[in-house]
Formats: C-alpha cells, structure tokens, sequence
C-alpha cells in the first residue's frame, strides 16, 4: 500500500527541511529546532515552484545546465514579472523571460537579449567598470597524463 | 527596436500540473568523440554500428517538435562529430525548440562556435573536471583543460550562453572550490555539479568514485559555494544525483534565497528523454542501456515509444511501495523517491536504493557509522553499464582503504572479466 506525501516543513535555523509529522512534535530532522509559522506559510505558498524545481533539477541530469540559464537574483528585487529572477531596472524587458544579464544575445535578430545595450555580444570588458582578471593556471611541474590517445573517428 | 515574436517557453515546468510529456530530451547524436575521458559513463569515443543519418536525425527533430519537446540538449561522444550536426540544430530551432549543447569543447573553434549560433544554438555546457592537470588527467588528454577553455571563449564570443559541469569524485573534489574562481573568469552563467556515478568506464574505476560518507564533506561545500556564486551572479545547481535532504538542502535546489524548493524524485520518462545515437530511446540519458531501451525510433514513432512502453514508463507509477533499503524507511521517501534511478542502479543493480544521500549518511554519521561500497561484479564494459557493489555499514572513523591511492587523484583501473562471465544483473 502507497504512502502518501507528507507536507515538507521548513526549519527557522538551517536550510533543510523536515517531513510532516501530526501526531509528533514538529521539530527539525537535522538540528532539533523548531518548525516555525514563516517559513512553513511561505513554503506552502509556493507549492507550484517546489514542483518546478524539481524539474529543474531533472533537466539537467549530469549533461549540464541546458537551454536558458537562470539570471542572477537581486537581493532587493521589487518586480520580477517574467519570473527570469532578474528584476527592472537590471532587466531591461521585465516580460521576456529571455531577456536578462547574461542571456544569450545572438546577432542581428533585433533583440538585446543580454542587455547590454546593442543586439549581439559584446565583451564585457567594453562595458563593465571591473571586469574580472583572468586566472592563470601555473601549468603542471610534470606530465600530468599518458600520451593522447589515438585520432577519434 | 523591433521585436521578435517569442518563440521560446518558459523554461521551468510545473511538474504537478503538467500532463507527462517528453519536454527535456537529451540527444546523443553519435558516440563518436574526440576524448577518451576515463569516467565516460557512455564510454564514447568510436561512433555506435548504425548511427542515425542525417537523414534520420531530422525526422528525429520533426518528432521532437511535435511531441512538445521545448528543449533539447545534444551530447555524444561529441555531438558536432555527425555530419549533421548544425543541420539538426537548425531543425530544432525552427520549429521552436529550444537548442543546447553539452560538450568537451575540444573541437569548438571559433569557427564552429559561430556557426553552431548561426545555426541557432543557445546554450552550450562545457564538461570542465577540475584544475589543469586534473582535467587532463582524468580526459587523458594533456592540453585538454586549455581546449576548454577556449571552448568557452569562442562559444561566448560568438553570442552563446557559457555553463559549466562538473562531475565529483575522488581524483577531483579538492579542486571544486579553486575551480570556482576559474570558471568565473571565464564568464560563465552557470555551473552543474554531480556525482560520478560507477557508470561505464567509471565503473572500472572504483577508487575513482565518492563513498557514501564522503557527501558529509563535499555537500556541504556545494552549497557554500552556491551561495558565494550568488553574489557573482552565477547560478550554482547541483545534478540529479547529489544531495537529497540534507539541511542545506533548500539552498542547493533553489534558485533563489528563501526559496525552498526541493528534490522531487527521478522524472525520467515523465519530463524527461534520451535518445542514444542508434535511435533507441530511454526515459534519461543515463539510463543503463540494457534495462532501460523502451524502442528504437527506426522501429516505432516517438510518440509510440514514449506512450507505450513500459521502460519509459516504469516512473509514472513509482512510490514508496517500490523503494528497499534504508530508502524504503526514510523520512523522506514519499518525497525522494529513492533519488537518482540510474545512479542507484548503477551502485546495487536495480533502482529503489541509493547509498548516495546526504540525509542518509548523516544518519548513519550520528549512529557513528558509515556505508562503504565494495565492488562486486564488474561492468561488462558496454556503454552505459554497470557492475554491482556490496553496502558494507562499518565505523565511521573506520580505516579507508582507498585513501592511499585517491591523494594525488590517481586512478586504479580495475581489471574486467570477459563479458560472457558478466554476472546478470
């Protein structure tokens, strides 16, 4: 016979989250601190993203984060509209969802798609005050693998 | 400035409301590649006998497209080594799909990455697995970290949105959080973490891959980093296969602070497709070959196989009810679902089970001890296999055995029985 779901409550003092427990005291399964009202109302409100992460996460099964990445988040976020988890004024079309900081900008199809101001890439060095240093890697003191392996087909 | 009409969708799902669909598909196009990468779970490198035509492949795409598919990831071996290549990207992206790539980058020139965009491609997720000479160590290829990261150049040059991933083990772990710093020079968006599952050529390697207690370290360094990333505007999400309801677990699953999203169990063939280069078709790209072909797409339709097969449908129905083990009993079960389908089946043989869980050895951490995984029968040695491994619960400040050979991340290859002593799985 099937079980079924228990609600998940949040914890106030750590990150994890705990199952349901009505006939026990709701308390967290990693660190023993209560269960409180703020997160578990907010958590409840938000059943339809849970159930998004989840695929989310499925997508991108160890072939790498596919099609469009999420955003950045902006911590002091008013409007997030299209739900791209970048907010206006950074979002320069807050209903498009392909349209934030970072996202692919193709050539010529008319669309900033990164907002960076022109159609297409550009390097960011062009338009960001601190753009970041690049990172040399100080190359092995030996050789590090086996003689490459012969042509592939 | 003009506007396009919007051809994309929205990329996250409601996975409740949502009838089952193969909206994410994974495409291996051929398993030709242009690495020998020592923990290849399809153990790439030489094309499959009877690899889909061009021909095929963009009747492939058409079916795709009508099938409701909104994104599709094309992977190998290398997927820009079939000869159809950029004609198939073309395809997908005509019909409104949305099109990634997923690749080593050692062939992505400059050349290639403008066309890969002119043709309509994306996204691309280049496979990084650590520092220089652990990258090349574990692609056995010296200079392929630096093929990487031209990779990343020329794709990003070219207009294309750069990801990371990164599979965790035991030859690279120590280099996750300099890594970080590298990645972010490069300017990527985002970064894939995930374990090394004992999957094809990994399966040969048994040093090479995490024990269960090593998630008591690694996990919670994931979610750190994650949270650092945050502030770089980089987007850090772990894999299928890593986590699972620990107390960072809201952290690793969300994309935003205070959200609390959350593992919800294996959606292979509920959202989720893979197409193997042949045109036989699974439920997730990492799915063991040989339980998990519901078709092949020379045989039947897409839509057919998707429907009725019970191998793409073996998720649909799962509950608590087809857990064992530790994962049968859990707190979480009902939730989880037993994590990962292949990851689990890749460990003890069938799915249901899966040692990989934070929340697990943690429990196990509090009793003071820890799962270790002792190999068993090895792989046959065919793409996407697996061998089976035996669950020995001992002391957690037990002695490691393996801990000699993992310092400088060197990998032991085991020595596989010829495939007709193969024990049947």
């Amino acid at each position: 016979m099937s079980r079924s779901a228990p609600s998940l409550l949040a914890c106030a003092a750590c990150d994890g989250l705990s199952p349901s427990r009505p006939a026990g005291r709701h308390v967290c399964v990693h660190c023993d601190a209560p269960l409180t009202a703020p997160r578990f109302g907010a958590l409840r409100a938000i059943g339809r993203t849970l159930a998004a992460g989840g695929a989310l996460v499925t997508l991108m099964a160890c072939y790498g984060m596919v099609a469009r990445p999420m955003g950045p988040y902006d911590a002091d976020c008013v409007s997030d509209n299209d739900r791209d988890t970048v907010c206006a004024p950074r979002d320069c079309d807050d209903t498009r969802a392909d349209v934030f900081p970072g996202a692919a900008d193709p050539d010529l199809d008319g669309i900033d798609q990164n907002c960076d101001g022109v159609d297409g890439w550009r390097d960011p060095a062009e338009v960001a005050v601190d753009p970041p240093a690049p990172q040399m890697i100080e190359p092995p003191s030996e050789p590090a693998t086996d003689p490459p392996p012969p042509a592939s087909p | 400035m003009s506007r396009k009409p919007a051809t994309g969708h929205r990329r996250r799902l409601d996975v409740v409301a949502t009838a089952h669909a193969p909206v994410y598909v994974v495409w291996e196009l051929t398993l030709a590649c242009d690495h020998a990468c020592t923990h290849c779970g399809s153990r790439a490198g030489v094309a499959r006998e009877h690899e889909l035509t061009t021909d095929e492949a963009l009747g492939v795409a058409a079916q795709l497209a009508d099938a409701g598919a909104r994104e599709v990831i094309l992977i190998g071996g290398e997927a820009y080594l079939h000869d159809g290549f950029l004609d198939v990207v073309r395809a997908l992206a005509r019909r409104g799909v949305t099109v990634g790539l997923t690749t080593g980058g050692r062939g992505v020139t400059a050349e290639l990455a403008r066309d890969m965009a002119a043709a309509g491609l994306r996204q691309a997720s280049v496979s990084v697995d650590g520092l220089e000479a652990t990258h090349d160590r574990m692609r056995h290829l010296r200079g392929s970290f630096a093929g990487t990261m031209a990779a990343l150049a020329n794709l990003r040059a070219a207009g294309v949105a750069i990801t990371a991933n990164t599979n965790l083990n035991r030859s690279n772990h120590r280099d996750l959080e300099p890594l970080y710093d590298v990645l972010r020079a490069q300017g990527i968006v985002a970064w894939q973490l995930q374990l090394t599952a004992p999957l094809g050529r990994a399966a040969d390697r048994v040093q090479m891959i995490l024990q269960p207690w090593d998630l008591l370290d690694v996990v919670p360094r994931v979610a750190a980093l994650k949270q650092r990333a945050r502030g770089d505007g980089i987007t850090i999400m772990p894999g299928n296969n890593l986590g699972y309801f620990g107390p960072e677990e809201t952290v690793l699953r969300s994309l935003r602070p205070g959200d609390a999203d959350h593992w919800r169990g294996c959606q292979a063939g509920k959202f989720v497709m893979g197409i193997e280069s042949d045109g036989a078709v699974k439920g997730c790209p990492s799915l063991q070959t040989r339980h998990y072909v519901g078709g092949n797409l020379r045989d039947a339709s897409l839509a057919a196989i998707w429907k009725d097969s019970p191998e793409l449908g073996f998720n649909r129905a799962r509950t608590v009810d087809d857990l064992w083990g530790f994962c049968r009993t859990c707190d979480f079960a009902a939730e989880c679902l037993g994590g990962c389908t292949f990851t689990a089946h890749s460990i003890l043989g069938r799915p249901g089970n899966n040692p990989y869980c934070h929340y697990r050895a943690r429990v196990h951490a509090k009793r003071g001890e820890r799962e270790r995984l002792v190999p068993g029968a090895a792989a046959p040695g065919l793409p996407f296999d697996n061998g089976v491994f035996d669950i020995v619960v001992e002391p957690l400040d037990a002695a490691d055995p393996d801990a000699a050979l993992t310092g400088d991340g060197d990998l032991v290859q085991i020595t596989r029985r010829p495939a007709r002593r193969s024990v049947e799985q």
